[in-house]
């Protein structure tokens, strides 16, 4: 056959196709367990550390022990009991849009919903340097044991500082934090119970 | 198989002569956006040099039997599989780095050097050869990288591989970790380079061709 033909062509680039996507799919399938225990591994971890639970246990021996997801609201919330049943702490969710695209991650709250316990990301976009500071340990341990006051928002500048030169993707924080524990607040009736 | 010498003339021609970035200006887009930090420029080297050696490999011992009319269509196709498994096996072996350069990894398929070394290159000569072809054009790449990697950290952060050495406290430039640093960087380079390269053709009467 001609090498010029579209006969072969078409045969030669329909071939080539089909060896390249098997490949690739059986490669993806043979670690998507991998990938997806690493992504779910991600989260295990933020939520254990906005609760702040250290353990000499592995990840998911500690998380699977210590953590019980509940639902309340529309949001996926872990909480930690003591021995006696009653909360020790709860973890929401956190989402939003950043500067460049959504951020994700978590907050630690205690049961009484009057101190923030910590925050972590699982997920942000910002610019690396600048924005993306708002994953550096010093800015997100900031957040750890701020009161919470119904009704009133946090702001930057009362024990909080932003990060220089990224004014958006802090304000950014600022805002998703704020929406999320306005959001949470009313939850804590229905938690209790 | 090849001789020593042409082994060597192709390391130096890859590295040096023909420098991806310092001489044919290819790869700068990544370049700008991964230099910030060390770790993430040499993932980043890494993955290139991946890319680049086994595209031009495939390409080379396929190339007798791609049609021309569509052989930049072939090439994408290569190049994009082995990316997208170089990407596969790094979610999977070291997430955390993964996670650090998010959709730069998947960004290999757009670097030029790729496309590069397979047009002028891979396509017209021997698999080994090709091969290492790419494997040392991708090392002068990270190389580049590296050193304009090590600049913007030590300069934008005070740290080195995350380190931090700024011992004295000095005030670090805001500037150096964003894009328009590596940019002032990658000019003085070439700048240099291309100097160097015109002194040694002036004194040795154009012995680099």
């Amino acid at each position: 056959m001609k090498k010029d033909s579209y006969l072969y062509t078409i045969i030669f680039t329909f071939v080539l196709t089909a060896v390249f996507a098997t490949v690739l799919s059986v490669t993806q399938a043979y670690y998507l367990p991998t990938i997806t225990e690493n992504e779910a591994n991600v989260e295990r971890q933020a939520i254990l550390k906005v609760l702040g639970i250290t353990s000499k246990f592995d990840l998911v021996t500690t998380f699977e022990g210590q953590v019980t997801p509940v639902t309340a609201g529309t949001s996926s919330t872990f909480a930690v009991y003591d021995e006696d049943g009653s909360p020790i702490s709860y973890a929401f969710p956190l989402d939003g849009q950043g500067l460049w695209g959504s951020i994700r991650g978590y907050i630690g709250v205690s049961a009484t919903f009057d101190r923030l316990l910590g925050m972590e990301f699982v997920e942000q976009n910002e610019t690396p340097g600048l924005g993306g500071r708002i994953d550096e340990p010093w800015f997100k341990e900031q957040f750890a044991g701020v009161p919470l006051i119904p009704g009133e928002n946090l702001v930057y500048g009362s024990g909080i500082d932003a990060i220089t030169g990224a004014t958006s993707s802090s304000n950014a924080v600022l805002n998703i934090l704020n929406n999320t524990i306005s959001e949470l607040m009313p939850l804590k009736e229905v938690l209790a119970r | 198989m090849m001789k020593k010498g042409e082994l060597k003339a192709l390391f130096r021609r890859n590295v040096w002569d023909e420098n991806q970035v310092l001489r044919q200006i290819l790869g700068i887009c990544s370049l700008l956006a991964v230099t910030n930090v060390l770790s993430n420029s040499l993932v980043m080297g890494a993955g290139l040099i991946f890319s680049v050696a086994l595209s031009s490999l495939t390409i080379s011992l396929l190339r007798n039997y791609i049609p021309h009319r569509v052989r930049m269509i072939v090439q994408t196709l290569i190049i994009a599989s082995w990316v997208i498994l170089f990407d596969i096996i790094i979610k999977a072996t070291l997430p955390d780095v993964s996670r650090a350069l998010g959709p730069y990894i998947g960004l290999i398929i757009t670097n030029c050097i790729i496309m590069g070394r397979a047009e002028a290159f891979a396509q017209m000569n021997p698999p080994i050869e090709s091969f290492l072809d790419g494997v040392f054009a991708g090392l002068g790449y990270t190389i580049v990288l590296v050193i304009i990697a090590f600049i913007r950290e030590l300069m934008g952060f005070g740290t080195i591989f995350g380190y931090d050495v700024n011992f004295l406290g000095l005030e670090t430039w805001t500037i150096m970790v964003m894009p328009p640093a590596a940019f002032f960087l990658v000019g003085v380079m070439i700048w240099i380079v291309n100097n160097i390269v015109a002194r040694k053709q002036a004194v040795g009467g154009g012995k680099n061709g």
